[in-house]
């Protein structure tokens, strides 16, 4: 094993006591011939160590469990106070959505839109249709008037379906 | 790692809120402690404290006893000490690493205590908080890699390069600090 690969562990797991029995040997054999990883690992460990014999810093725990306390009572106070459930319809549900309410406005611009245009075709056939009862009516009272005047033989109204 | 009785976290999942206060009481030594040395300042670590436990709270009733409580509040506590980390240094862009005792004005007659408290300090403010979670799990709380990596929810590899840069970066600002004391 090479300084590098050492030096890997030693910056880890054999700081740290991970290793295996095994390359923690191997590690050890390195170091009682290698003095540069010897001091490496001095360094390391002396590092790590500042590190874990660092003072444990402990805050006020009571004063913290106060405040835990006041915002857990405070979470549960509003839930002990009855409130009777509105039901909401389904056209408040619709129209009180602003996504529902706008497509319903469109919708409706629409149809209006297409009722509108519709309207002048519808009105001009109508208006053929009045205009061919009234010729029909026309018709049939000239055929009367012939009948009256006396000419059998032929009619206007047979003139019309001829 | 510290262990939690199944029929305390029961009760406390049934609400009982004294099982709850003892689970606080079982694990707020470390959270503080955890919190204080990732974040750097009683306040910021208080709120922080405050904040895990109500977690704790909130989703306790979601534990199913697949892992053990501490693996469990270890994640909590680390995940929320390093988003708030990194939230505030979003705020401000970067945020030194402010520890109160860190701050006090440097004597040569300071008691060696005192020195190695502010030098490790120093040491932790230099890294990532990543990397400053790792090294406060292993070295102050002495979780193994293994607990690490599980309460991380990260690869154990990810552990061990974690804790390779830090140390490398630690070396390289101890050596620094070394050499400007000699000068």
């Amino acid at each position: 094993m090479n300084c590098n690969n050492i030096k890997e562990w030693i910056l880890t797991d054999y700081t740290d006591n991970e290793l295996t029995a095994d390359k923690r040997r191997l590690v050890e054999m390195h170091l009682k011939d290698c003095l540069a990883c010897r001091n490496f690992s001095l360094s390391v460990k002396e590092t790590a160590g500042a590190v874990t014999n660092i003072q444990r810093v402990s805050l006020d725990q009571e004063k913290i469990w106060q405040q835990i306390r006041t915002e857990i009572d405070q979470e549960k106070s509003p839930s002990l106070i009855y409130k009777p459930r509105h039901r909401v319809s389904i056209w408040e549900k619709i129209f009180l959505r602003p996504a529902y309410a706008g497509a319903g406005m469109a919708l409706v611009v629409l149809l209006t839109i297409f009722y509108f245009h519709r309207l002048p075709g519808k009105m001009a056939k109508q208006q053929e249709k009045v205009e061919d009862i009234q010729y029909l009516s026309d018709v049939v009272k000239d055929l009367a008037l012939d009948e009256s005047e006396g000419d059998s033989s032929s009619s206007s109204l047979e003139e019309y379906f001829l | 790692m510290v262990k939690v009785a199944d029929e305390i976290i029961t009760k406390a999942q049934q609400g009982d809120l004294r099982a709850f206060e003892e689970i606080y009481k079982t694990f707020f030594g470390y959270v503080s402690n955890v919190a204080f040395r990732i974040v750097g300042g009683t306040e910021d670590a208080e709120e922080i404290t405050q904040d895990v436990f109500m977690k704790i709270y909130h989703h306790l009733k979601d534990f199913k006893f697949q892992s053990s409580l501490s693996t469990w509040v270890y994640r909590i506590m680390v995940n929320s000490a390093l988003n708030y980390v990194k939230k505030e240094a979003q705020k401000k862009r970067n945020v030194p690493y402010i520890d109160e005792l860190s701050s006090q004005p440097q004597e040569p007659s300071l008691a060696n205590r005192e020195y190695q408290e502010k030098l490790v300090n120093e040491l932790l403010g230099a890294l990532n908080p990543d990397q400053r979670a790792v090294i406060v799990l292993r070295s102050i709380e002495g979780l193994s890699y293994e607990e690490i990596a599980q309460s991380l929810q990260i690869p154990l590899n990810t552990v061990r390069s974690r804790i390779k840069r830090a140390r490398e970066t630690m070396l390289a600002l101890k050596k620094e600090v070394i050499q400007s004391e000699l000068q």
